[in-house]
């Protein structure tokens, strides 16, 4: 059994969550996540770019080659998708969360905004 | 939309945005100027369609920040991994990048009167403090002029030519004299402190 991968972070794992369904360019990501965190997690350019260039050489996602309608679309944009590795790591992350959850609810910890 | 932003607005903010980006690593900027340019772009004409100048100054801040946990992030990972623009000893980046924070620590010494009262604090009867200020723009510009240099006059083997004297020069600007001063001024600033 090979051993479990260090926990990604937020970033990461934001970025990952929002690549599982479809490539997407920066901005599509960006808004991507935004979505999903209620507008928690708002990444600037410099912390997009800086960690999906880490994922690059860390093999969790790659560039795609293939546009969706270069008419509808610039040309400068990079898109990005998850690799294999990149949805194992992620099916991991969210194995451990919900680990994390069940010994959580098992304390009883409440919800916030629950009595 | 109260106050609505103008074009000349949006434009401006992508200029200047533009020329902060000249702040990250050269290679980072090969790679990602463009995209990071096109974000900006698309982020700020959504917040000024939806919030006017508000909007753009709403993404100036998150763009403030974004600038300060990437940009040493950035350089870290330059130092980590080597510089692939150029031939420019790793040595070299070290000594610079220890040396930023020095020289910030010193200027923030000088200029925050909390720390050293009136000792240092930057006036026209107490000068140190502009003296420290100055010192340290004037070796940051002497430094990046050096770095400038040294980096177009790396051979292709990684030979370098001035390397020794551009090591030299930047070790005396980042490291030698903050450490000159740190020393001189430390004792100045515990006693402040004790009293």
């Amino acid at each position: 059994m090979t051993a479990s991968p260090a926990p990604l972070t937020p970033a990461v794992l934001n970025i990952l969550l929002s690549l599982a369904d479809q490539e997407r360019h920066g901005y599509g990501i960006m808004q991507e996540v935004q979505k999903m965190t209620g507008e928690q997690v708002l990444m600037g350019p410099g912390t997009l770019y800086g960690t999906l260039k880490r994922m690059l050489e860390a093999g969790l996602i790659e560039e795609s080659e293939e546009r969706p309608d270069l008419a509808l679309d610039d040309e400068r944009r990079r898109y990005y998708r998850i690799t294999p590795t990149g949805r194992f790591a992620l099916a991991e992350e969210i194995q451990r969360m919900q680990h994390l959850v069940a010994a959580a609810q098992a304390k009883r910890i409440p919800n916030p905004g629950q009595p | 939309m109260e106050n609505p932003a103008s074009q000349t607005h949006i434009q401006r903010s992508e200029r200047w945005y533009a020329c902060v980006l000249s702040l990250y690593p050269k290679a980072h900027q090969a790679v990602y100027k463009q995209p990071m340019l096109q974000l900006f772009h698309d982020l700020n004409r959504e917040a000024a369609q939806r919030s006017g100048m508000q909007g753009l100054k709403k993404i100036w801040r998150r763009t403030a920040l974004d600038l300060l946990i990437s940009l040493p992030v950035e350089y870290l990972d330059l130092i980590a991994k080597g510089d692939p623009m150029n031939n420019r000893p790793k040595l070299l980046n070290i000594i610079i990048l220890t040396g930023i924070p020095l020289w910030l620590g010193l200027v923030i010494l000088a200029v925050n009167p909390h720390f050293i009262g009136k000792l240092f604090e930057p006036s026209a009867a107490q000068p140190w403090g502009w003296v420290m200020v100055g010192a340290a723009l004037i070796c940051c510009l002497a430094a990046f002029f050096v770095q400038r240099k040294a980096s177009f006059m790396v051979t292709p083997s990684g030979a370098a030519p001035v390397g020794k004297k551009a090591l030299l020069v930047s070790s005396t600007l980042f490291l030698v004299l903050p450490a000159i001063l740190l020393v001189l001024l430390g004792p100045a600033v515990m006693l402040v402190l004790l009293r």
